[in-house]
Parts: C-alpha cells; sequence; structure tokens
C-alpha cells in the first residue's frame, strides 16, 4: 500500500502527553490522570467532604479540571473514583500505594 | 440413515448443500424457515448435532445472519440459508460480514419475487441483490451450480473461498435444483478442505490481521471504516484504501475464480449464456439446434459474481448472436451487454417470471430466430 | 481500594469519546471490576455492542471485542456463545438498540435462557445520532423528534425481560456504582441470561432538553427516583409514581441454560446416530450373509 501524502493524525493520546498529579494525606491518596479529566465536576459534586475542586483550564473541554483543595479531608469513601467516568481519579490507601511513574508530580 | 462421502448418492439439491457443507467442516448453522430454503434448516438441525455442531432457529432472518458472523469470528465454519424476501432482511449484516471480513456461506435458494411474489416457485431474480443488495462499495463471491455434482463441489467450494478471501460467499440455487432428486457421483476432495488455522495466505487478502477470538489477541472487530488496527476511523485516506482493498481483493482475484461450463462453444455462431437452471433446458435446445444445422452452443456460468467479462466479451466478440434465458426479466442480459465490446452485439432474451422453468422450445425458437437474423 | 483498569483498558484509545459526564463511562468501569471480581480473563471474554454511544463501549477494552449493527448485538453474541460455550460473553446496549430496533432480539434471548450478561445502559434518548426519543423516553417528555412532547408510554425494561423469560433481572443507577458492579457480578456468576438495566444520564441530549443540562445534577435526579425492591413492595400505586425499584428483581435458578439443554441435546443426537448405524450394518451383514448363504446353499 502506497504511503505518502497526508498521513492521519495520532489517536489523541499519543500526542498528549500523559500527566498525572499524586496528593497525599499520610493516611489516603489521590492520583489525578490531567489528561483524561473533562472537568465534569461529578467527582467534586459528589465528594462528601469537599475534597476536591474545579481550576479554570481554558486548553480543556469543559474548560477546567479536577484538582485536590484539602487532601486532609479525604476518608478514603472511594466515590470520586468509582463515579468518575473518565478513569480519571484513584483512591489509594497507604499499604497499598502505587510507586510514583515518571512524568508524576508530588504534591 | 447413512451419509457416505464416496460412491453414488441419491439427493434433492438442498439436501446436497447441507451434506457438502458439513463436509467442508461447517459446524454452525443459524437459520430461519422460509420456502424453498428450509430442507436446508431442517437437514442441518438434524445432522449438526450428530457430529458435534451446532444448529440453531433465530427468531429472523436478521438474527441468523447475526449469528453466523459472530460464531464465525468464534471459530466456527458457519453456513446460513434463505430465499428472496429473507435475503433482503440480512443486507445490512451481510455489509458487515464484508466490512469486517467475516467468512460465511449464504444459500439462496431463489423463488419468484419480488416481495412475497411466489414462494413455491423458481426464479433467478436475486442475481443483482446478491450483487448490490447491501449499501456502500463492496464485491461479492456469488457461485451458480446446476448439476447435483456441481451443487456439491460449489458448496465445498464456497467455504474454501470465504475463508481465502475472508469474505460472505453466495451459493445461489433455486427452486427447481433445491427440490429436484438426483442420483450423483459424491466428489472426491479437492484438497479445498482445511480448518481455518492452515489459510496462512488469507493474511494477503485481508485489510488487517485476523485471528479467531479467543486465541490471546484481543481483536476489535467493528462495521465502522477502519484501520488496520481494527479501530474507528474517519481518515478520508485511510477509509478510501480500506474500501478499495476490500473491494480489490475480489475484483483482482476475477480469473483464479472465474468457472463456466462451455458446450459446443468451440465452433458455435450462436451462443447461449446462461446459468442455473434453464442451462438444462439449453442443452436440449442446442441439441435439437445442431440436428437443425444451426451451429449453437452453450456459455454456463459458474462463479458469477465476480462476473466473467473478459470471457463473454470475447464470446461476443466472434458470435452471430447471444441467446440469454433467464428466469427474471434480463439481469444476466445486463451484464452480457455491460461486458461486450460490440454495440451492435444482438441480444435475445429469453425471460420468463411467471414460476414455471423455461422450456427447451422456448430457447429453440430465439436460436432459431438468432440464426435467422429475424 | 485503587481499582487497577489498565489491564482491561485499551489506553492508546483514550480518553473516550463520551461527553464529560457521561454516564456509559461510570458504567464502563463497574462493568470492568465486576469482570474482574468474578474472575473472567480477558482472552476467555467477549464484549459485544450494537450502535451507540453506549456501543462505543467495546473499542475501549481490552478483550475480544465486537461492535455489530443496530439492534443485533444479542444475535452475534449467541453466535459467539454456542460456538464457544466455555467463554464469557457479555453484551452492552444502549435503550434504543436494546428495546427499539432490537426489541425482538431481546425477548427471544431472554426466552431462550442462553447465558450471556447483557447491561442496557437506559438514559432514556438516542444520543448518539442527536436526541431523538427512545421506548424507554418518559412521556411529555421533549426529544429531537418529539418537540412538543413524547406521546408514548416508557417500556418498563425489568418487567420486560422478565416476562420474556430471562432469569436473572436487575436494575441500578449510574450514581449508585457500587451496588451497580455487585448488581453486574451476580448477573455474571448466574447461569442464564442476566440483564441488568441501569438508569443513566444524558446530559447533552436528553437533559438538555429536559431542564437537567448538568450532569452532576441529572445523576441527582435520576438517583432520586430509586427505590429499595423491599420498599417499593410495600408502596401503592400513588407512591410508587415517577420511582422505580431498583435490585435484583428477578432471580430463578432452576431453568437450565441453553447451551447446557444444546449439549443434552448434542448427546442424544449422537447416541441415536450410532444406534442407527449398528442396525444399518447390522442389517447390511444380514442381508449380505443371507445371499452368501442362499449360494452356499446351492453348493
Amino acid at each position: 500500500m502506497a504511503g505518502g501524502a497526508g498521513l492521519p493524525p495520532a489517536p489523541q493520546s499519543q500526542t498528549m502527553k500523559l500527566v498525572k498529579t499524586v496528593s497525599s494525606s499520610g493516611l489516603y491518596t489521590l492520583v489525578v490522570n490531567e489528561t483524561w479529566c473533562k472537568g465534569c465536576r461529578i467527582c467534586v459534586d459528589l465528594c462528601p467532604t469537599h475534597v476536591l475542586e474545579m481550576v479554570e483550564a481554558p486548553d480543556r473541554w469543559e474548560g477546567a479540571i479536577v484538582r485536590v483543595a484539602q487532601m486532609d479531608a479525604c476518608n478514603g469513601c472511594g466515590i470520586c473514583e468509582v463515579e468518575c467516568p473518565d478513569f480519571a481519579i484513584s483512591v489509594y490507601a497507604p499499604e497499598k500505594k502505587k510507586p510514583v511513574k515518571a512524568g508524576e508530580t508530588a504534591k | 440413515m447413512s451419509y457416505p462421502v464416496s460412491g453414488r448418492a441419491f439427493m434433492a439439491g438442498n439436501e446436497i448443500i447441507s451434506e457438502a457443507a458439513l463436509r467442508a467442516g461447517c459446524t454452525f448453522f443459524a437459520g430461519y424457515p422460509i420456502t424453498p430454503s428450509s430442507e436446508i434448516a431442517a437437514h442441518m438441525a438434524l445432522r449438526l448435532p450428530q457430529v458435534g455442531g451446532t444448529f440453531i432457529q433465530m427468531e429472523d432472518e436478521i438474527a441468523a445472519m447475526g449469528a453466523v458472523i459472530g460464531a464465525s469470528l468464534a471459530g466456527a465454519k458457519t453456513m446460513t440459508a434463505t430465499s428472496g424476501p429473507g435475503l433482503s432482511l440480512k443486507q445490512e449484516n451481510i455489509g458487515f460480514a464484508m466490512i469486517a471480513e467475516v467468512p460465511c456461506v449464504i444459500v439462496d435458494v431463489q423463488r419468484g419475487g419480488p416481495s412475497t411474489g411466489l414462494p413455491t416457485a423458481p426464479s433467478q431474480g436475486d442475481i443483482m441483490q446478491a450483487r448490490w443488495g447491501t449499501h456502500g462499495d463492496h464485491a461479492v463471491i456469488a457461485l451458480t451450480p446446476l448439476y447435483p455434482r456441481e451443487v456439491y463441489v460449489e458448496t465445498v467450494r464456497a467455504f474454501h473461498l470465504a475463508e481465502l478471501y475472508r469474505t460472505p460467499v453466495y451459493v445461489l440455487v433455486d427452486e427447481i435444483i433445491a427440490h429436484t432428486t438426483e442420483s450423483f457421483e459424491l466428489p472426491a476432495d479437492e484438497g479445498l478442505i482445511k480448518p481455518r488455522g492452515e489459510y496462512a495466505e488469507a493474511a494477503v487478502n485481508t485489510w488487517r490481521p485476523f485471528y479467531d477470538f479467543f486465541q490471546g489477541k484481543h481483536l476489535h472487530i467493528t462495521g465502522l471504516s477502519h484501520t488496520q488496527e481494527g479501530f474507528p476511523t474517519v481518515n478520508p485516506e485511510i477509509v478510501h484504501r480500506s474500501n478499495l482493498h476490500i473491494v480489490n481483493k475480489i475484483v483482482n482475484a476475477q480469473p483464479a475464480l472465474e468457472r463456466n461450463e462451455e458446450y459446443m462453444l468451440d465452433d458455435a455462431e450462436i451462443a447461449v449464456i446462461c446459468f442455473g437452471s434453464p442451462g438444462r433446458s439449453a442443452r436440449e435446445a442446442v441439441n435439437r439446434a445442431r440436428a437443425k444445422g444451426i451451429k449453437a452452443g452453450i456459455f454456463r456460468i459458474i462463479t458469477f459474481w465476480p462476473f466473467p467479462v473478459e470471457t463473454v466479451r470475447k464470446l461476443t466478440d466472434r458470435v452471430k448472436a447471444v441467446v440469454v434465458p433467464e428466469m427474471n426479466l434480463g439481469m444476466l442480459s445486463l451484464q452480457v451487454e455491460k461486458s461486450a465490446m460490440r454495440r451492435d452485439v444482438r441480444i435475445i432474451g429469453v425471460n420468463v417470471t411467471g414460476g414455471v422453468p423455461i422450456e427447451p422450445q422456448q430457447i429453440l425458437t430465439a436460436i432459431e430466430e438468432a440464426y435467422h437474423g429475424v | 481500594m485503587a481499582f487497577d483498569y489498565s489491564p482491561w483498558l485499551r489506553s492508546d484509545m483514550m480518553p473516550h469519546i463520551w461527553c464529560p459526564g457521561c454516564g456509559v463511562g461510570i458504567i464502563v468501569k463497574a462493568l470492568i471490576r465486576a469482570m474482574d471480581a468474578c474472575g473472567w480473563k480477558q482472552d476467555a471474554t467477549a464484549m459485544v455492542s450494537g450502535i451507540g454511544c453506549t456501543s462505543r463501549a467495546p473499542g475501549y477494552v481490552n478483550m475480544n471485542t465486537l461492535h455489530t449493527t443496530h439492534g443485533r448485538a444479542l444475535t452475534f453474541a449467541t453466535g459467539i456463545k454456542l460456538a464457544r460455550p466455555e467463554t464469557n460473553v457479555v453484551v452492552i446496549s444502549g435503550d434504543g438498540d436494546a428495546a427499539a430496533i432490537g426489541g425482538n432480539h431481546l425477548i427471544h434471548t431472554c426466552r431462550r435462557n442462553i447465558d450471556l450478561t447483557l447491561i442496557i445502559v437506559n438514559n432514556a434518548i438516542y444520543g448518539m445520532t442527536g436526541g431523538q426519543y427512545s421506548p424507554t423516553s418518559p412521556p411529555e417528555t421533549r426529544a429531537a423528534t418529539a418537540p412538543y412532547g413524547n406521546l408514548d408510554p416508557a417500556f418498563d425494561l425489568c418487567e420486560l425481560c422478565k416476562a420474556a423469560g430471562a432469569t436473572y433481572v436487575a436494575r441500578a443507577h449510574v450514581g449508585n456504582a457500587v451496588f451497580m458492579e455487585r448488581l453486574i457480578r451476580g448477573g455474571m456468576q448466574h447461569k442464564g441470561f442476566a440483564v441488568i438495566e441501569v438508569m443513566a444520564n444524558c446530559h447533552t441530549q436528553y437533559g438538555r432538553r429536559n431542564k437537567h443540562p448538568d450532569p452532576a445534577e441529572l445523576m441527582h435526579f435520576i438517583a432520586s427516583g430509586a427505590v429499595a425492591l423491599a420498599q417499593w413492595e410495600k408502596m401503592s400505586p400513588e407512591e410508587r409514581q415517577g420511582k422505580y425499584p431498583i435490585g435484583v428483581l428477578h432471580k430463578d435458578t432452576t431453568k437450565p441454560e441453553l447451551c447446557e439443554r444444546y449439549a443434552m441435546l448434542g448427546e442424544r443426537a449422537m447416541a441415536k446416530a450410532r444406534k442407527e448405524a449398528r442396525t444399518e450394518e447390522k442389517e447390511t451383514i444380514t442381508a449380505r450373509d443371507e445371499i452368501l448363504g442362499a449360494t452356499s446353499g446351492e453348493n
């Protein structure tokens, strides 16, 4: 098959650098996949202890993504994780903390 | 009741197709009752459990086609059987099998149409539906056998071609062939019966690599236009290339797929071009014509799609005229016309759609008309 | 605590195409967790879908995946399962796909009780095609093809499936993902046809036209209709207005499943064929002996 002009653009994830943000309270750790978060606000809405907030991100889907506001308030309920539609947030208990991967920034 | 694979057999067409399918390695049949194909479903219902295969009567024709595709992706050689109205229903899923490149065999026992038409009488009215029934660009392999042994051989070949080109393959017969019981010699194995795993050469034909499900390869199969990895794309160049590929894999194989029967054609001045049941009457007509001193011959098409354009063109170049007997209002005539380069080729159609066989006399009259230039 | 979705996801294809806040992603995650909890292996599992927003799910899941024609997923899945009864086959379908064009296949698959698990994502709209009403859109709601309000009543899909013969019927909603996962798991472990209907939020097409343009708020609205089955059974028809029961609504483990029934049929057929072959052989031998006997008698 002849190659040549007009090669297709690579799928989004291959051009987007995967950025994950890790926040830890010593009790629980939250990992936010900032690349996959679409800023739908469901996690902020459902979090019972106001751990999360939306921050402006003009280049994003809804103009915002999620950020951890008060990690200490996290009670590890995991509602944000199960209700996030985008596989973008995970909650860890300390003994099962995953190693921080390259590209992640620890807060 | 034993079902030998060699020696003489005495079977009706529908039974021949069923036994040939089993011999070819068919282990899954899904169908729906429709005259005049229902005997195939009944026979497969009886025989498949005996050989460890699976039969299911689905809730409708569309479901039968879906099940046949699903089972094929899971590794089975599959078949369904229907008639005109059922084939109309199956078209969307047939298109799916084409773009997704899923091997399967579709038997269409043609009956009078359109719509409900003549459920218990023959026609050859689905030849264009087989070619163009589903939307979008696609090519099709359709086999139109006539004699009992040929029906057996071509059904086995249909399974082989489905695997080789990873495409649905049609076996198009009509109600006469389906319901005529005849004695014939069971054919020997031509080497066309082998498991899917041994079709390494199929990889050259497909747009993307294929493995059966559950082989550890986690393929994504979709009816959306897709890349060579199998995932949906809207990239215009990739989509266009994939469409070309699906069509060309069959179009380019036409010479290898071509199969015809010639009878007294070498010195013929009048060629009877036909397929299926009218071929029998044509033989009688040509014999009578020859007895009258008319040099007539038969060109009977067995691989109907892709159509033998070149061969038909050469034939129309050298004969005086062509007679085309068919149980429809001129579908083969259209193809002959299209294939001929001569603008002045004389085509006399013998078109019978009342649900009865074309009689030798009708073809003979047309041959005489062609010969005497009337 | 945290679930590792990475073995189950085709990460190359992410982020997925669903709108920000779309419930389908929540359901797909619950489905993945349920498969993992059941010990299903990707190699031995197939996911089948039809057409629609929900039906895009298999493209993101790392297993044997099949994205078929509109409404026909159950038929393809039936073929896969019958050809390979030892594998796991899950079907995911939207309300239009499953109950409108796919309605006939839905009721017959229920009737057959074949061991498939069907997740119906019910967001009461045709999302992908721009917001047309579906067989589960509530009466009087607006849609692209119901600009003056939907005239038709809505299916109760769980009642429909139960009546048609499904032997595990459950309902959850998208805001209750932990419960949803357990209900799906129950369906997967059930030997027979399992249907889990999940009430889901499409704020883009349904919500926007019906005063629920925000996904989180629409999730709350959907949750407000949910009633535990035990409570539901005590409610009067008036109290039930605008509500729906959740949980395992029907379960019957007494009905034999299709692949099992077919396997037994196969054994019977093979035994009968062997017996007939022996009879034929005996008849052939008898006939031959008679001929030989007559000949030797003359000697």
